[in-house]
């Protein structure tokens, strides 16, 4: 496993927390994490490319799926609910919510080493996942509510 | 008009351009103030040689949150590179990434090699962000993706329609391109308002960036190659200084001491202010300590004074200068001393003017002293010792268009008997000589010193033994009654015609 620093850990954990937290049912954390991944691909395609963030997420899966093995079969640039609800009903809440909140971290990780962790940081403030930052409406690619 | 603007020249008086400072140190002066606003302007050069930076610079130099600059990859460096790399320098804010300065990355559409499509998401974003500054990386590799039968073509009906759109939403736009330099004719370059090349070339172990303004409609730029620097700060471009720049006359009715008493009398009072004079001579016959008394004097009258030193560390320096009973280490302190300690083996004749004319203007310096010019040389790139003679003439003549008085050191090797008195052919650029020897004389070697030349001034044509002493130079006997001085034996005269 990847060392995380704990800005990348912090960083996932309150983008975690602002877009999908905790105790729901099965079907809106499914869909709440379709969510995140969508935004994630949309805002951080922007400003990386598509290709640069389909590589960073095949990576950070690479990485995650050492603790998590069900990970990679479920995190693709597309992600489906219904895969995220069977994910659930298998492995139960809590493991899915801390293999998708891991692999945001690794994200972030992989990101930060790149570009450097406060460049990362920033982008993920600014990609509109924070709730302090514009939100990118994830049913209009491209769209920002400013 | 928000701070980075200024009403330009343009042309002809009355134009009113609005000229957008680049932020990039020197570049404004070289295009004559500034970037015309709304221009379209092509970053073209080889690779490597600063074309995103410089780009990258201007970005964020004009970009604000109500009008964003817009920073788009097409393909080339990859956005997670460029962003890595282009962030270590110091005007790249992090702070202002997302809300000042946005970056978009389309090389999903560019790779498909529809320009069609490339120019409807850039028209888009465009729609969105209303960005005042948008900067197009890497323009050129778009040629080679399209699939279109006659690439070139549909390039440059893609070049027409987005400078028709970003001129018509108002923005500043530049395309970043690597061209060789037989592509001038490329229509791109018709289309541009601006075009700016770098290029960098190796010459054995140093690295020589230049800029060229090829084009620059609106403004009057300054011609030719400019030399270019790469630091933390970013580009940094020094203007080839301009030939009209030269010589302002001064007053030279006043005199300036030499530091040393008796050499002022042999010069009529001492150097004419804004005068550039030359002390020639070969190793060890105190060069560097008349160039410290020089410095000293102007100290002890009140005035400043800026060395720029080539061969020793400012430290080591100022502690020859204790030898001869002269502490400049309160004058440092104080700020009426500046030492400039130039030695990176790849600097051009621009840079060392722009670093002395820095220092000058920052602490007032009415006296500079150069130690050595032979050392001078020896920093320089290889490929600007080849024209040397000409760039020094641009150097002393900038720095005393300022009003400041020069006092060079050159070491030279010729042979006694030689009557090349500087050894670098450079005595038509220089005001005053003054030449130094060795003799022989009754067994001993023997430092001789004479004034070679002061234009329109009278001066002492006599030779005059003199030493370097704890307590600096020291002029004795005057060589009135000898002959073959110059030959290195004099001879009394008597002596000669009794043989």
């Amino acid at each position: 496993m990847t060392a995380l620093s704990s800005a990348a850990t912090d960083a996932a954990s309150s983008v975690w927390n602002d877009r999908i937290g905790d105790n729901h049912s099965a079907a809106t954390t499914a869909n709440a994490m379709v969510d995140l991944l969508r935004v994630l691909r949309i805002s951080l395609g922007r400003w990386i490319g598509v290709v640069g963030y389909s590589t960073l997420l095949d990576r950070a899966v690479g990485i995650t799926r050492e603790d998590y093995p069900w990970i990679s079969a479920l995190f693709q640039p597309e992600i489906d609910p219904a895969d995220v609800i069977a994910a659930i009903e298998s492995f139960g809440t809590p493991v899915v919510m801390a293999g998708g909140k891991q692999l945001l971290a690794v994200m972030i990780e992989l990101l930060g080493r790149i570009v450097g962790i406060n460049m990362a940081l920033h982008l993920v403030k600014h990609i509109g996942i924070s709730g302090s930052y514009p939100v990118i409406r994830a049913s209009t690619e491209g769209e920002v509510d400013e | 008009m928000n701070k980075h603007e200024s009403a330009g020249r343009g042309l002809k008086d009355g134009l009113g351009l609005v000229l957008l400072k680049t932020g990039v140190p020197g570049l404004d002066e070289i295009l004559g103030g500034g970037l015309p606003a709304l221009s379209f302007n092509l970053i073209a050069g080889s690779p490597g040689s600063g074309k995103t930076t410089t780009a990258m610079q201007i970005l964020f130099a004009n970009a604000s949150t109500a009008r964003p600059g817009l920073f788009i990859t097409l393909l080339g460096e990859t956005s997670l590179k460029m962003l890595r790399y282009q962030q270590q320098f110091q005007f790249f804010d992090i702070t202002r990434v997302g809300t000042d300065v946005h970056f978009l990355n389309l090389s999903e559409e560019a790779l498909d090699g529809e320009l069609t499509k490339v120019l409807d998401r850039i028209v888009k974003e465009v729609d969105r962000l209303r960005p005042g500054i948008v900067v197009i990386d890497s323009f050129r590799s778009l040629v080679n993706t399209s699939t279109a039968q006659t690439p070139n073509l549909e390039l440059e009906n893609f070049v027409q329609r987005l400078a028709l759109h970003l001129t018509t939403w108002e923005i500043t736009a530049f395309l970043i391109g690597e061209y060789q330099e037989n592509e001038l004719r490329n229509p791109v370059f018709t289309v541009a308002d601006g075009v700016l090349w770098l290029s960098q070339e190796a010459h054995r172990n140093s690295v020589v960036r230049k800029l060229q303004v090829v084009k620059a409609r609106g403004v009057a730029p300054m011609p030719g190659l400019h030399t270019a620097r790469m630091t933390d700060a970013g580009m940094q471009v020094f203007p080839r200084i301009p030939e009209s720049a030269q010589f302002d006359g001064g007053d030279r009715t006043r005199r300036l001491s030499t530091g040393v008493a008796a050499l002022d009398d042999m010069m009529d009072g001492g150097i004419p202010a804004g005068d550039s004079l030359v002390l020639a001579g070969p190793a060890g016959t105190g060069k560097t300590t008349f160039a410290l008394q020089f410095a000293a004097a102007g100290i002890a009258a009140g005035e400043t004074v800026v060395i720029a030193i080539f061969e020793e560390r400012p430290d080591v320096y100022l502690h020859r200068a204790k030898g001869v009973a002269l502490n400049l280490i309160d004058a440092v302190r104080d700020n009426k001393l500046r030492i400039i300690y130039l030695r990176p083996l790849d600097l051009s004749v621009d840079e060392t003017l722009d670093e002395i004319q820095k220092a000058v203007k920052s602490i007032g310096a009415t006296r500079v002293v150069i130690d050595s010019i032979s050392g001078f040389e020896m920093a320089l790139a290889p490929g600007f010792r080849e024209d040397f003679r000409e760039s020094l003439y641009r150097l002393i003549g900038a720095l005393t268009a300022l009003g400041v008085t020069m006092f060079s050191t050159i070491e030279v090797v010729a042979p006694q008997g030689d009557l090349q008195f500087t050894g670098y052919q450079v005595s038509f650029l220089t005001d005053d000589i003054i030449s130094l020897r060795y003799v022989e004389m009754d067994g001993e070697l023997r430092k001789i010193m004479m004034i070679v030349k002061m234009r329109g001034s009278n001066h002492s044509r006599e030779f005059r033994i003199y030493e370097t002493t704890a307590n600096g130079i020291a002029l004795r006997q005057s060589l009135r009654d000898y002959e073959q001085i110059l030959q290195g034996f004099p001879r009394r005269q008597m002596d000669s015609s009794n043989s």
